[in-house]
């Protein structure tokens, strides 16, 4: 089972813009442009890129936050494109999303446990409160934090506490497929590690597939499996993590690994070699 | 402690709030038991009292006016109407506004546009002015003013709920919510609406000020409430000719009045955001606790 | 081969710093004995979590914590020998900008987003020295030219929201040199940039360095920018300075448990280029910071530190030098001390 394939994604494109009116002239940007990738179940698909190449707009057209202009995706075999909103709706407690934590990732006015609870509500609202309220404990340990955050507000949490409540609110439904857009981007060197550690840790748990959009270059080369590299819209190279890190092809993809900060050495003399060579 | 505790000592911690709070519900208490408290009757001329006799006569703390009734009394029962023309405006223009400003703001587009662009057409008109035009159409009485108030209210706050919303609707939390699915209404009036309560809460104030003031100014230009009921304004219009024949009282205290009642809604408005706003909260739960630890050691 | 001797002259000195600030619990000491001393064209780096007093020692030095938050300094910053701790505003506003400047964190809270690019630069270099406006305009463009701006007229034109985030930081970096300052602090000038333009940045910063002299104070919480720029560090842990030293010798030869983990927590690539083979658990530090408000008597690490023995519990250590090739080398562990003595 383990090359099926859980996401599939064909010819993405978005365009921003506006139609153009009387009073205001017409005026597009194509911020993704004919998009392909497939995601096998178990893995975990990385997306890089410099800011603005369109990244973060593709895990948004996943779960259909943005409406794709055009292409198709397919979870599961079925294009999620077509659905109408209740089926769409029913297939939400399979595909979520976590954020990078900028604070404003929770409501400022509600509790952490309210927030957890909420989805939980949503889909199995034929339970009982009890019954909630413990499956909300359950995953606040699942990710590392105490019972008594349940009562807290968001700004009492400290960043990395925060990332942890938002994989408890989004994994109590029991998703299968995760979109990890920069979540430990905002975050100390160490608190990363920490939370990368945990999406490991629940990957296995839950057999989670996630798709990796980040800009922590390091991070990506040790979490993924595979990675896709995006350029002002375009998907320009895929490749198995190692295989890319060792002799990107593409200008970009070279030019993007060598800003890696290490502790010895430059990479990128490594990588103006291997494009010698 | 309990969440309500906390929020009214959040409030308290603001000392002007305090003061504020202090007078308006003095004021209500005033308003609630005007008929026990005044010593007259509002409309009537007491018995053997004379026309404008100076404040501080025996039996008319205040004086009498020029049809020799009971300032005092007269204030009193005024406390009334100037209550519900500074509560019943704002509030019912809050409620729409929040209607509005919400829908305007997150879903932008034709909607938003439409509902901003007919607002943009009311600010095109001073206030004050929008307020007189309403009322002289409309005829004059309290319902009539209180109507004209809500008209004239609605654009400013709408304005505020509008940017709110669509600086709230940029945030991950509401992406998050849609990625379950909640719906849009649930997410407007669920995760929005607490967010940009607060802010209006202490604009509606601050409205809730002026609201008096211009509500005692469209009775003391006769679209009000009419005589002989009592009302500050009007009393203060009725006293205006009065003023340069050597008895200014007449419209000193019920302008005074008004001052200090439309100052009092100025100042609870930090009070409120401090009582609403989890992380003032927490704050004063905090002090709280450490008064507690202090207190055993 | 015979070595150039610098000859070098002390900036800015920090002795025994103390900072504490007001909190709803009570007074709270963020910044405890803290030490530094930066020379004429070093570039020093402080690195540590968030909460590490990181951000308060250059608020600090530069006094920027709003009063009704300070409760009180103690101790001693000197800036060319002379005390700032107790020159009054005025003076201070002189030593901002015009001796020290500082860069933020977020180049778009330290742009006006309604005034252009260049009207911001010419209002700092006009408000500060004693150029004409047409001087100014000349060394502001010149200054967007230096920090590799291709299109500097255009830039100087701009509306800080029409550049990119790289563009921005380096208009910021312009500014804070208006005045020709002896010292930048930059507190965390990279980590909202990405990668590419993170380099170019830190590149941009040795290019001052170089070019014009000018001591640089890097805040960062990642090793990797340190060991790309910085010729000597400090590393901070809950308002201490833990390790302190020349960047080579506390990246290769740390001695503080927490200088390792942080070291650790930077993924090593190795494994990529021998397919596959040797690739590591990431090394995470376990726990958070321990609340300042109430502190045990030992080292402050010890609840993390994975060597911790129960000594470390109980008792404080102090900052002291180590044997190392570099003199400078100061560590605060009671298991570094003890090797120490064991092995003289």
């Amino acid at each position: 089972m383990q090359n099926e394939s859980l996401l599939d994604v064909q010819g993405l494109t978005k365009v921003y813009g506006n139609k153009g009116s009387l009073f205001v002239p017409r005026k597009e940007m194509l911020a993704v442009n004919n998009v392909s990738f497939s995601i096998k179940k178990g893995e975990t698909f990385g997306l890089i890129g410099e800011s603005g190449s369109g990244k973060t707009t593709i895990g948004r057209m996943v779960l259909r936050l943005i409406e794709a202009t055009a292409g198709d995706i397919q979870y599961e075999g079925k294009s999620i494109l077509s659905m109408k909103k209740g089926e769409m709706d029913k297939l939400r407690s399979e595909m979520q999303i976590i954020f990078q934590d900028s604070g404003s990732a929770f409501n400022p006015r509600k509790t952490i446990g309210e927030q957890i609870l909420h989805p939980l509500n949503k889909f199995h609202s034929n339970s009982d409160a009890g019954y909630q309220y413990n499956k909300v404990i359950e995953m606040l340990d699942v990710v590392g934090l105490r019972a008594d955050f349940y009562h807290r507000y968001p700004h009492e949490l400290s960043g990395g506490q925060r990332q942890r409540a938002g994989i408890a609110r989004a994994l109590i439904v029991k998703p299968k497929f995760l979109v990890l857009d920069e979540p430990v981007s905002a975050l100390d060197v160490s608190v990363k590690a920490q939370i990368i550690n945990l999406l490991i840790d629940l990957q296995k748990e839950f057999q989670l597939t996630y798709l990796f959009i980040a800009h922590n270059l390091d991070l990506v080369a040790y979490f993924c499996d595979k990675v896709a590299v995006l350029s002002k819209g375009e998907l320009i190279e895929t490749a198995p993590t190692i295989e890319l890190f060792r002799k990107p092809k593409h200008e970009v993809t070279q030019k993007l690994l060598s800003s890696i900060l290490t502790l010895d050495g430059d990479l990128g003399e490594y990588y103006r070699k291997q494009s010698a060579i | 402690m309990k969440g309500w505790k906390i929020a009214c000592s959040a409030f308290f911690t603001d000392k002007v709030a305090t003061v504020g709070a202090v007078i308006i519900i003095f004021a209500f208490l005033v308003a609630l038991f005007a008929p026990i408290l005044a010593p007259y009757h509002p409309n009537e001329v007491a018995e053997g009292s004379i026309r404008l006799m100076p404040p501080g006569t025996d039996g008319h703390l205040l004086g009498t006016d020029q049809q020799g009734r009971d300032i005092l009394s007269r204030i009193i029962f005024g406390t009334q109407t100037s209550l519900i023309s500074a509560v019943v405006p704002v509030v019912m223009a809050a409620v729409i506004s929040i209607g509005l400003g919400i829908i305007a703001g997150f879903y932008q587009g034709v909607v938003g546009n439409i509902i901003m662009r007919i607002m943009d057409v009311f600010f095109a008109f001073p206030a004050v002015l929008l307020a007189i035009a309403i009322a002289a159409i409309l005829g004059p009485g309290l319902l009539n003013v209180i109507i004209a108030m809500i008209i004239v209210r609605i654009p400013y706050m709408t304005r505020v709920v509008y940017t709110d919303t669509l600086q709230e609707s940029q945030k991950e939390y509401i992406e998050a919510a849609k990625a379950f699915g909640v719906g849009r209404i649930e997410i407007m009036f669920k995760q929005i609406l607490p967010n940009v309560l607060p802010s209006l809460i202490v604009y509606s104030t601050t409205l809730a000020g002026v609201t008096i003031v211009t509500v005692a100014g469209l009775s003391f230009i006769g679209l009000g409430v009419q005589p002989p009921e009592a009302d500050w304004g009007r009393m203060a219009s009725d006293g205006s000719d009065l003023l340069m024949l050597g008895h200014p009282f007449v419209t000193f205290f019920p302008g005074i009045a008004i001052l200090i009642l439309s100052f009092a809604f100025s100042m609870i408005g930090d009070g409120l955001r401090n009582a609403l706003d989890p992380y003032e909260r927490s704050k004063v739960k905090k002090e709280k606790v450490n008064a507690k630890k202090a207190m055993v050691a | 081969m015979i070595q150039a001797v610098r000859k070098k002259e002390a900036f800015l000195n920090v002795t025994n710093l103390m900072t504490k600030i007001h909190t709803p619990e009570g007074s709270m000491t963020v910044l405890d004995h803290i030490n530094l001393s930066i020379d004429k064209g070093d570039i020093m780096a402080i690195v540590g979590e968030s909460g590490s007093g990181k951000s308060m020692t250059i608020h600090s030095i530069l006094q920027m914590i709003t009063k009704n938050l300070l409760d009180s300094y103690a101790g001693e910053i000197e800036v060319e020998g002379k005390s700032i701790l107790d020159i009054g505003e005025k003076e201070m506003q002189q030593i901002r900008g015009k001796k020290i400047s500082l860069v933020a964190q977020n180049a778009m809270t330290s742009l006006d987003p309604s005034y252009r690019v260049g009207k911001q630069i010419i209002e700092i270099i006009l408000d500060k020295t004693n150029l004409s406006k047409r001087e100014a305009i000349e060394k502001a463009l010149y200054l967007l030219e230096e920090m590799g701006i291709d299109e500097a007229k255009r830039v100087f034109q701009s509306y800080p929201h029409q550049l990119s985030g790289g563009l921005r930081q380096r208009v910021v970096i312009a500014m804070s040199l208006a005045c020709d300052p002896d010292l930048i602090i930059a507190d965390e000038p990279t980590s909202a940039l990405d990668p590419s333009v993170q380099l170019q940045v830190l590149e941009l910063f040795k290019k001052i360095n170089r070019d014009l002299g000018t001591a640089i104070l890097i805040i960062t919480h990642d090793f990797g920018v340190v060991a790309r720029i910085a010729e000597s560090v400090a590393v901070m842990y809950a308002g201490q300075i833990v390790e302190q030293g020349k960047t080579s010798e506390v990246i290769y030869n740390p001695q503080h448990p927490y200088t390792n983990s942080l070291l650790n927590c930077i993924p090593d690539l190795d494994w990529i280029f021998l397919d596959g083979v040797g690739k590591k658990p990431l090394f995470q530090i376990k726990g958070e910071p321990p609340n300042l408000m109430n502190l045990s008597s030992g080292c402050r690490f010890a609840n993390r530190c994975h060597m911790a023995k129960d000594i470390c519990r109980s008792k404080l250590p102090e900052l002291k030098k180590v044997h190392s090739p570099d003199l400078n080398h100061l560590v605060r562990c009671l298991l570094t001390e003890r090797r120490e003595s064991y092995a003289k």
